[in-house]
């Protein structure tokens, strides 16, 4: 008896040692827990290889321009003007300085731009800056990096040449800055450990312990410093869904982005928690390639698109998020002020009345392949083999069967991207992001993309397009573009993309512009 | 003796070279590449420069050769997914997390199920056998995810006594401790169990019965010296196991750990971070089945006999 009482006791005091500091006690001054889902690849700006490490880079260093509720805003620049020609375009920067007080200067920028253009660090961006002059042949070897259009006049005169007129430049790159004696200090490391990046943005970074958190704290330095309301914040790296779920129910987290509909209606009922429901940039989409004999048909193609029932695949496979989409371009891009989606109305909606199955005949016929759909045999593409990937890939394949009573079967296949790209494929499914203007969406189709779709007129209307300074010639040209692409079916979209974060009431300044490149600078606490 | 460990070493190096050479062109034969993995809006041409800047639009042969060279010069690579990142550093700073989390976890589920093997088997088809076995089948069963999401649940919200994820001290090693002896807490105990019920009926514990020792002597020094010998050699292979850590433990818990590395790497096909990882975890698994090997010598004068010395 006593022993059990003595072990009864230890048990207590040991336990109660671990539970001395309650988790989750609610945010103490203005800091923010936030969610990340991967370890970041690196935060150096040459190499960095996707969001996440981009959303950081915009929080520890100061690109020249933001976007901030959709509009291009000065950051590290204070002022810029644009030559009559569209192609010069010189910034004066701001006073800004890195963290240990040196001023960052027009050179950094130039360097970071240089670095970028290396071959040698095979960035994977850096395609968004070739109609910078020189850029792309100097990523291609056939220029040196320092030949490239970025020329620093003074310490606070930058000017950047592009090959072309762009309007959507400044909306589509993030040009950040570097220091070369950072750079020359750490070496390969560089950008891959706390201690070697420096920060000239809102926030610098204390510590990176990989695949577990990071944390941040204000910078002093920063020539912003006094808008930024947080005194810091953390980015715990959880990968696992449900720890992500459990982290923001006892208020690890303080908000996170929520896409299972079972854990969404659960946050509905908890009451220190507001929703935010956010448009995304991307369209899902299924892609047909033109050089399949069946699928080179358009007609065969255009059977296909009107046959899904968009609504049913965003309610079963993306929860109930979204708009079904009847075009490419998402909701949230522009031309020049106007939105895209509002001018434009959505190609397919006008081909809703049409018989897919009667299509298909149609189609059938042109291409010699006779009258018995039954006896046509399609391989559908899909990149998803956990179980419930399965039973989406079989929605489609079900859709498919019923309305157009051909065959479809289903290649489980965890390569479905490298096979899509490599043309060794039928019928696949991907999705694609977008920037602020539709260039970056319609312009990969131009030479075929993954559908394959050869199509000259297309190619012109979309460089005929994104050459024109002019917001009402490009406008148009980019309708007619998208219009040709949909109806001809290159692809099918199917939705337009959206997400749905869970904040606790205290958190307040969370971006809901999918294209916003504030980072963490617009975040506080609201007591 | 001498000979024979200089010659298990031998066959040690060969051993790694296989497994090196299997996993190099296994990982080459997945389609896909480690950008394509990565980065899916690529344009072809930036893509075409990346596998150029690393070297693999190299035939695989040649790419095979230069990895070997590299191998023998001492270096490990880099890894691709995360630029600046040399494989030797990944697995000095994370595998000794692994190794913590598992070790203790080992340690409690080794010390635990061994008990409990012995006490099963001590009391075959009683009570106490039945409760162990029936413990020892839904340990093994019930997969570590479904654990792990439970306790942290139940530990984290619902009665929030443990951090949920990160790695800031002890208390956030408790949970995954636990997670993960589970494990080794049931093979153990059924290993033991049925190691014991070996020993049991063996013909030197009747002779010992028959001398008329203590029951408490048999079983310690008789039975227990000799039923432990087989379970030596699963714990050699067993702490080999906690450098490599676990995938799901440590993503759950968000621990930065080996283990979440070396699966991520596969699906990043981060070439070189799984050969590097293989190789090193190669090198620890030989070594730990050569060291069981010796230990079990130095216990088993059967097995010394057998080998000339």
């Amino acid at each position: 008896m006593k022993k059990t009482i003595r072990l009864v006791l230890t048990l207590t005091v040991v336990l109660s040692l671990f539970a001395a500091i309650p988790v989750g006690a609610g945010a103490e001054g203005q800091t923010i827990n936030a969610l990340i889902t991967s370890d970041p690849s690196t935060l150096d700006c040459a190499r960095f290889l996707g969001i996440i490490d981009r959303n950081i880079l915009h929080s520890i260093t100061e690109p020249l321009t933001r976007i901030e509720n959709g509009i291009v805003t000065p950051a590290g620049a204070e002022s810029w003007t644009v030559s009559d020609d569209g192609l010069t375009y010189t910034f004066t920067l701001r006073e800004n300085q890195w963290d240990d007080g040196e001023r960052v200067t027009a050179r950094d920028y130039v360097y970071a731009l240089r670095r970028e253009a290396d071959p040698k660090n095979a960035w994977s961006f850096a395609s968004d800056f070739f109609s910078i002059v020189n850029f792309e042949a100097a990523f291609n070897g056939a220029a040196a990096p320092s030949e490239i259009g970025a020329l620093a006049e003074d310490d606070r005169t930058l000017v950047i040449t592009l090959n072309a007129p762009n309007p959507a430049f400044l909306s589509t790159v993030d040009i950040f800055p570097c220091r070369e004696s950072d750079v020359e200090a750490f070496g390969d490391s560089y950008g891959s450990e706390a201690g070697t990046v420096s920060s000239c943005g809102p926030f610098k970074m204390d510590t990176w312990v990989h695949n577990s958190e990071l944390s941040f704290s204000r910078n002093a330095q920063y020539w912003d410093a006094e808008h930024v309301l947080l005194d810091g914040f953390t980015d715990q790296i959880i990968p696992d869904e449900s720890a992500q779920m459990a982290s923001l129910e006892n208020g690890s987290l303080d908000y996170a982005t929520v896409s299972t509909p079972e854990y969404a209606a659960k946050f509905d009922a908890h009451v220190d928690l507001y929703v935010l429901n956010i448009t995304t940039d991307r369209t899902a989409m299924i892609v047909f390639n033109c050089e399949d004999p069946v699928l080179s048909n358009a007609k065969i193609r255009q059977a296909f698109s009107l046959a899904l029932d968009r609504e049913l695949i965003i309610e079963i496979t993306n929860g109930g998020l979204g708009t079904p989409a009847y075009g490419l371009v998402p909701t949230v891009c522009y031309v020049g002020d106007v939105n895209f989606r509002e001018a434009t109305k959505e190609p397919l909606l006008a081909l809703l009345d049409t018989d897919p199955a009667a299509l298909l005949l149609e189609g059938m016929e042109e291409a010699g392949l006779g009258a018995d759909p039954s006896k046509l045999t399609l391989q559908f593409t899909w990149r998803d083999t956990s179980a419930t990937g399965r039973t989406y890939a079989e929605l489609y394949q079900q859709m498919w069967e019923d309305a157009l009573g051909v065959k479809i079967e289903i290649d489980f296949n965890e390569s479905a991207l490298a096979s899509i790209r490599e043309g060794n494929y039928q019928i696949g499914s991907v999705g694609w992001g977008s920037t602020y203007e539709p260039l970056f969406q319609l312009s990969r189709w131009s030479t075929g993309g993954q559908s394959r779709w050869v199509n000259a007129d297309y190619a012109a209307l979309v460089s005929e397009g994104s050459a024109s300074m002019d917001d009402a010639v490009r406008l148009a040209k980019y309708q007619q573009a998208e219009a040709m692409l949909v109806t001809e079916a290159a692809i099918a979209p199917t939705y337009y993309n959206a997400t749905q974060t869970y904040a606790y009431t205290h958190v307040d300044g969370i971006p809901t512009n999918p294209f916003d490149t504030t980072g963490m600078k617009t975040f506080f606490i609201n007591k | 003796m001498v000979k024979y460990i200089l010659k298990r070493i031998g066959y040690m190096a060969l051993v790694m070279l296989v497994v090196t050479t299997i996993t190099f062109f296994l990982l080459h034969a997945i389609p896909g590449d480690p950008i394509t993995a990565m980065v899916q809006d690529l344009p072809e041409e930036t893509r075409q420069n990346y596998l150029a800047a690393y070297g693999f639009d190299q035939p695989v042969g040649k790419q095979y050769l230069l990895y070997l060279r590299q191998l023998f010069t001492g270096d490990l690579g880099q890894s691709l997914r995360y630029p600046g990142r040399k494989v030797a550093d990944i697995v000095a700073n994370y595998s000794p997390v692994s190794a913590l989390v598992g070790g203790i976890a080992l340690l409690i589920g080794v010390a635990l199920g061994l008990a409990c093997g012995i006490l099963a088997a001590l009391n075959r088809d009683r009570w106490p056998d039945r409760v162990v076995m029936v413990m020892a089948l839904l340990g093994t069963t019930i997969p570590t995810f479904v654990i792990a999401s439970l306790l942290q649940y139940a530990l984290t919200v619902t009665w929030p006594v443990f951090p949920t994820t990160g790695y800031k001290g002890a208390r956030y090693l408790v949970l995954p401790a636990i997670c993960m002896c589970v494990g080794p807490l049931a093979t153990y105990a059924r290993y033991m169990r049925s190691s014991m019920l070996d020993v049991v009926n063996a013909d030197y514990i009747l002779t010992a019965e028959a001398k008329g020792l203590s029951e408490g002597r048999i079983v310690m020094k008789h039975m227990l010296r000799n039923a432990l010998l087989p379970c030596i050699t699963m714990l050699c292979v067993s702490v080999a196991g906690i450098f490599s850590g676990s995938f799901i433990v440590e993503s759950i818990f968000a621990l930065p750990g080996l283990g979440r590395y070396f699966i991520s790497a596969i699906s990043d096909r981060d070439y070189f971070v799984v050969l590097g990882l293989n190789v090193v975890l190669t090198g620890i698994y030989v070594c730990s089945i050569l060291i069981s090997d010796i230990l079990l010598m130095l216990l088993d004068p059967r097995i010394r006999t057998g080998v000339k010395t």
